[in-house]
C-alpha cells in the first residue's frame, strides 16, 4: 500500500515535471547584471534596485518598530518573536565580543536583519515577475527623431548606432528583431531602416513589437550599490570603534612612526598591507554578498524557465539559506573586524609573548 | 574602472540612495528599537534574576521550615511514646492497687466469714451445751430418781462439761 502509494506521488511529480517543461515554459529571462532604470527625475535615473532597497528598509524598521512599540515585561505575538530574534543576536554577539557586545549589537543587529530581510523578500513572486515593458523600438525612435546627429546607444544592449557597424537589437525576448546597419548610415537612413526591419517582422501589428520587462522589484543585494553601500557602513564602523577605543593608537598599525625611525622596513610595508587589507574588505564585502544573491536570483529565474514547476521549490529552499548565511556572515565578519579593531597592538603582542613563554614552559 | 562600473551598474546616485536607505535602519535600530528592546531586555533579565533568587530564598526557607517541623514530630512522637509509657505503667500500677485491694477486700470478706462462721459455731455448741444439760439432768435425774434443784443441777453439768472440753483438748 505504501509502496503504490510512493509509486502515485513519484508518477504524479513527473508527470507536473514533464507537463511543466513541455507546456508552460516562459520566454528566457534576461539576465542583467546592472539594476534596470525605472523612472528618472532630471539627471537621476530612480532603479528598481533604488526602489527595493527602500522597500526592505521600511520592512526593517516595521520589523523593529513591532518589537519595540510596547515593552511588556510578559511579551506576546510580534514583540515576543523580535524580542526573541534580538535575544538570539545579542547572545551571539556577546559571545564574540564580550564586554563589547552592547556596543556593537546595534550595528551588527542592523546589518543583519537588513541583509535578512532584503534576500527573504527577493524570493517573494511579485519580484523579477511585475514590472513595466520596455518597448526598444519606440525608445530607438524617439532618440532619433529627438535628436538626429546625437549618438545613441541602444541602452544594455550596446547596439551602437552612431558608428553604424553593430547589430542594433530591438527588444530581447525572442523572436528579436535584429537590423544589420552599414556604417555611413545617418540616423534618418538608420531608423527607416529599423522601421522597415521591425515592419516585415511584425506585420504592422504594433503590439508585436518585441519588447522586454523591467521588472519593479528586483532583489535589493543583486544590485551592486546596496551590498557596497552596507560595506561601506560596515567599514564606517569598524574604523569608529577601533578609533574611538583606541585614540590615534589605532593608527599606528597603519602607520609606525617608530618603524620608520629605526627603518623597519617590514613594519612599514606590513601597514600598507593592513591599510589595503582594510580597504579590501570593502569589495569582498560587497562582491561575496552580490554575488551569492544576484547568483541565486538567476538560478531561480533560469529553473522557473526550464521547469516551471515543482523544480524551484528546492532552489526557493536553496536560497531561503543562502540568504540566511549571508546575512550571517557579513554581520559576523564585521563583527570579528570590529573586535580585532578594538584590540590595541600592545595587548596582542603582550598576549602572543605570554603564549610563547606558556609552550616554552610546557 | 569607469567601464567596469557602469556595467555593474554602480553609480552614485544608486550609492547614495542605498547608503541612506541603509543609514535610516541603523538610526531607527540607535534611535528607537535598541534602547527600547534593549531596556525591556534588560529589565527582565533583572526581574528574572529577582525571582530566581525570591525562589531560592524562599525554597530555602521551605527546606528550613520542613526541617523544623521534622524536628517538631520528632520531638512530638518522642514526646507521646514517653506519654504512652507513663499511661502504661499508671495503669499497670492501677491494675496492681486494684488487685492488691480486690486481694484484701476478698481476705476481710473471708475473715469476716470465718468470724461469722465461728460464732456461730459458738453458739450453736452452746445451746447444744445447754440442750445436753437438760438432756442429762433429765436423765440423772431419771438415774438417781431424785429431784435436783435446777441451780444446783446446772452447776454440775457445767463442770462436767469442762471437764470433757479439758478432755477433748487434750
Amino acid at each position: 500500500m505504501r509502496g503504490l502509494k510512493a509509486l502515485v506521488i513519484t508518477v504524479g511529480l513527473l508527470i507536473a515535471l514533464a507537463v511543466g517543461f513541455f507546456f508552460f515554459k516562459g520566454f528566457q529571462p534576461e539576465i542583467i547584471v546592472s539594476a534596470e532604470k525605472l523612472w528618472h527625475f532630471g539627471p537621476i535615473n530612480i532603479t528598481n534596485g533604488m526602489l527595493t532597497g527602500l522597500f526592505s528598509a521600511l520592512i526593517t524598521c516595521l520589523f523593529m518598530w513591532l518589537g519595540a512599540r510596547r515593552t511588556a515585561l510578559v511579551p506576546r505575538g510580534a514583540q515576543n518573536f523580535v524580542e526573541a530574534v534580538f535575544e538570539w543576536m545579542l547572545g551571539i554577539v556577546e559571545d564574540v565580543a564580550g564586554k563589547n557586545g552592547r556596543r556593537f549589537f546595534p550595528a551588527i543587529a542592523s546589518i543583519f536583519l537588513f541583509i535578512l530581510i532584503s534576500n527573504w523578500l527577493g524570493l517573494l513572486p511579485i519580484y523579477n515577475a511585475i514590472g513595466v515593458t520596455e518597448n526598444k523600438y519606440v525608445e530607438v525612435k524617439e532618440k532619433l527623431e529627438a535628436d538626429p546627429n546625437a549618438p545613441y546607444t541602444l541602452g544594455k544592449f550596446d547596439a551602437v548606432i552612431v558608428d553604424r557597424s553593430s547589430l542594433a537589437t530591438i527588444g530581447s525576448k525572442p523572436p528579436h528583431v535584429i537590423v544589420e546597419l552599414p556604417a555611413g548610415l545617418t540616423n534618418e537612413q538608420a531608423l527607416e531602416q529599423i522601421a522597415a526591419a521591425v515592419e516585415e517582422k511584425t506585420h504592422g501589428d504594433p503590439s508585436k513589437v518585441p519588447a522586454t520587462l523591467i521588472p519593479l522589484f528586483r532583489s535589493t543585494n543583486s544590485d551592486v550599490n546596496m551590498p557596497l553601500a552596507i560595506a561601506f557602513w560596515s567599514f564606517i564602523f569598524v574604523e569608529y570603534w577601533g578609533l574611538s577605543t583606541l585614540g590615534l593608537g589605532y593608527l599606528k598599525k597603519f602607520f609606525n612612526p617608530s618603524a620608520l625611525l629605526h627603518f623597519r622596513v617590514i613594519d612599514l610595508f606590513v601597514g600598507v598591507l593592513e591599510f589595503l587589507s582594510e580597504l579590501i574588505r570593502i569589495v569582498s564585502f560587497t562582491f561575496r554578498l552580490f554575488g551569492n544573491i544576484f547568483a541565486g536570483e538567476v538560478l531561480l529565474l533560469f529553473m522557473t524557465f526550464l521547469v516551471p514547476f515543482l523544480a524551484p521549490t528546492v532552489f526557493y529552499g536553496l536560497e531561503l539559506f543562502v540568504g540566511f548565511i549571508q546575512a550571517a556572515v557579513f554581520a559576523l565578519l564585521t563583527l570579528v573586524f570590529a573586535v580585532m579593531a578594538v584590540e590595541s597592538h600592545a595587548e596582542e603582542g603582550h598576549g602572543e609573548a605570554e603564549a610563547a613563554a606558556h609552550g616554552t614552559h610546557a | 574602472m569607469g567601464q567596469a562600473f557602469n556595467a555593474l551598474g554602480i553609480n552614485i546616485p544608486s550609492l547614495v540612495s542605498q547608503f541612506v536607505n541603509f543609514g535610516v535602519v541603523v538610526l531607527v535600530m540607535y534611535l528607537v528599537a535598541w534602547p527600547r528592546i534593549g531596556r525591556g531586555l534588560e529589565e527582565r533579565s533583572r526581574r528574572i534574576e529577582e525571582s530566581l533568587a525570591a525562589a531560592e530564598r524562599v525554597k530555602e526557607e521551605a527546606r528550613q521550615s520542613e526541617a523544623d517541623i521534622q524536628a517538631r514530630l520528632d520531638q512530638a512522637r518522642q514526646d507521646g511514646q514517653a506519654l504512652v509509657a507513663q499511661a502504661q505503667q499508671i495503669a499497670q500500677r492501677i491494675q496492681d492497687e486494684g488487685r492488691a485491694q480486690a486481694g484484701r477486700d476478698a481476705e476481710a470478706l473471708l475473715e469476716r466469714a470465718r468470724t461469722e462462721i465461728r460464732l456461730e459455731r459458738d453458739g450453736a455448741i452452746a445451746q447444744l451445751r445447754g440442750e445436753f444439760a437438760d438432756i442429762a439432768v433429765q436423765a440423772a435425774s431419771k438415774i438417781v430418781r431424785k429431784e435436783l434443784d435446777p441451780q444446783t443441777h446446772r452447776q454440775i453439768i457445767e463442770e462436767t462439761l469442762a471437764e470433757a472440753r479439758f478432755d477433748s483438748s487434750n
